[in-house]
């Protein structure tokens, strides 16, 4: 091993982040070279002291209050937009049971009729996604879970490809959904990944 | 007969670039089930805390996803749900194998 | 087969255990992960018990404004940051998963806010910390030295100024390097954690805590 790579491994091997095979390769390289071996020390200096460096400060209570407050506002927000959460909060249960009932059946009576949910959206018919999953139509007793509010016009870009933001995590994660079996067999052993071990970082 | 396959014909031009353009750019807001509106609402605002590279990087490769055959994102689709089926370990460990896959390419 | 893109082999993958939110924290807790009393504070959160939401301000709140401090080099603006963030771990509570520790999605969360916060145009002016203001030392601003115990005053003065110029110097790394390099000091976050908290790899990881080391150990060979 040469000492420009020991020297990349040490701040890891201090860190108890290296693994087995390269600890023992880094061992065996600084047993015969006492500048790597130096170096290290001084890595192990400057660890230690970076890990004397306080690492909390002092919250100053106008912070705590800010912050509780602006909580308070957000947990208040929620509330008021969660219906189904300020009836249960103002109707005994079975009251709102039986309110609950009523609903159901005059909104049964309501589609029966029309065909369709007023100020509802466009696609209400139990739909089949991508997937081939069909999808139940959305509750008409109780909101979705969410607290926030959708806007009324999403933004222009969220407008102009909403499926895009529909499959982000998939979209995210696109090699890896491609070659997922590829990677799924492969073996993970001590070998390094590349020459050095090391990926190009993104940035910094 | 061959007045309304001519006018078929011009109806079914006229379509196709709406078509290639929902193919392009997926679904109009209003088709989206009211979970997906949500979903959408929430990626996008996760969207916007992104630096600008990785927005151009996302959106490239949203291209290169809706340009794939739809059996392809099928595909795609239910290997993300497998993945999302394992164990914390096994995902981990899914993670990993990505990287070590990688590097040999 | 789709053609695999070469612009994805450049970039380093991010983690894929997105969630599109549809499984809640409360389907899928770890064995084990409920007896961690940060994933109970957590769960109690997210089951609607605000109580729960300050003990975890309290707990953690003294480590992410100083983390705060060091990044993005104001007082008072890692104060705002760390509103934001505690703001946004309630306002986004339902996405946290027990799978993941909660210091490591905390910092990710305060990582994220603290480098949006310093790529804004109008802080392109850089407040320097650690330079002391005068004599007056009650008012001086950034984050408080070490005070080692130490066997002789010597020994102490020299671990004072080490400090110091450490400080001074972690303040000159760029951003990335800089948040590596306290991550993984703060709480122990191992490698994992830290690329998880900077939506990176560990090789990556690695690559930033090296040069950081690099720069720092340049800088502070004759402390050291």
């Amino acid at each position: 091993m040469r000492c420009q790579r020991a020297r990349k491994w040490m701040t890891a091997a201090v860190d108890g982040e290296l693994s087995p095979r390269r600890r023992r390769a880094l061992d065996g390289h600084l047993a015969a070279c006492a500048a790597c071996r130096r170096e290290l020390a001084v890595t192990e200096r400057m660890l230690t002291a970076l890990e004397g460096l306080p690492m909390e400060a002092a919250v100053s209570a106008r912070l705590e209050q800010a912050t509780l407050r602006r909580v308070r506002l957000a947990a208040a927000d929620e509330g008021e937009r969660a219906p189904a959460s300020r009836w249960t909060r103002w109707l005994p249960l079975p009251a709102f049971a039986l309110a609950t009932a009523a609903v159901l059946v005059l909104a049964i009576g309501i589609v029966r009729r029309t065909g369709g949910v007023p100020g509802a959206p466009a696609v209400r018919a139990p739909r089949v996604d991508a997937r081939g999953v069909a999808q139940a139509p959305p509750s008409l007793l109780r909101p979705p879970r969410r607290f926030a509010k959708l806007p009324a016009e999403p933004p222009a870009k969220l407008a102009e490809a909403p499926d895009l933001f529909v499959d982000m995590s998939i979209i995210r994660n696109l090699d890896k959904l491609t070659h997922f079996e590829a990677i799924q067999t492969t073996t993970l052993d001590d070998e390094p990944a590349t020459p050095d071990g090391l990926e190009p970082p993104s940035n910094g | 007969m061959k007045r309304r396959a001519a006018i078929a014909l011009v109806l079914l031009a006229l379509a196709a670039p709406a078509v290639r353009a929902q193919e392009r750019h997926g679904r109009p807001w209003q088709e989206l089930t009211p979970e997906e509106q949500w979903r959408a609402w929430e990626n996008y605002q996760r969207y916007q805390q992104l630096p600008e590279q990785r927005q151009k990087n996302l959106e490239r490769r949203y291209q290169q996803f809706r340009d794939m055959p739809p059996q392809e994102r099928q595909r795609l689709r239910q290997n993300y749900d497998t993945y999302r089926g394992l164990p914390p370990r096994q995902r981990q460990e899914f993670i990993d194998k990505y990287h070590r896959w990688k590097g040999r390419r | 087969m789709a053609p695999a893109s070469a612009g994805e082999m450049k970039r380093p993958g991010e983690p894929i255990g997105e969630d599109e939110g549809a499984a809640t924290a409360a389907e899928s807790i770890p064995a084990g992960a409920a007896a961690d009393p940060d994933v109970a504070l957590m769960l109690r959160l997210q089951a609607g018990d605000q109580a729960a939401f300050q003990d975890l301000f309290q707990k953690f709140s003294p480590r992410v404004v100083q983390y705060a401090r060091r990044l993005v080099g104001s007082e008072a603006r890692a104060e705002e940051v760390t509103q934001d963030v505690f703001v946004q771990v309630f306002r986004f509570r339902h996405r946290y998963r027990p799978e993941s520790r909660f210091s490591t999605w905390l910092f990710t969360i305060a990582t994220n806010l603290c480098l949006n916060e310093i790529r804004r145009p109008e802080r392109r002016l850089r407040v320097d910390l650690w330079k002391p203001r005068g004599d007056d030392d009650d008012r001086r601003e950034g984050p408080q030295l070490a005070d080692p115990a130490a066997i002789t005053p010597e020994q102490g003065a020299s671990s004072r100024e080490l400090a110091r110029q450490l400080e001074a110097a972690v303040g000159e790394l760029p951003p990335k390097q800089r948040a590596a390099l306290l991550l993984s000091r703060v709480d122990g976050l191992a490698y994992r954690d830290v690329a998880e908290a900077l939506g990176c790899t560990e090789g990556a990881v690695k690559a930033l805590l090296f040069r950081a080391t690099q720069s720092l150990k340049k800088t502070l060979r004759e402390y050291l």
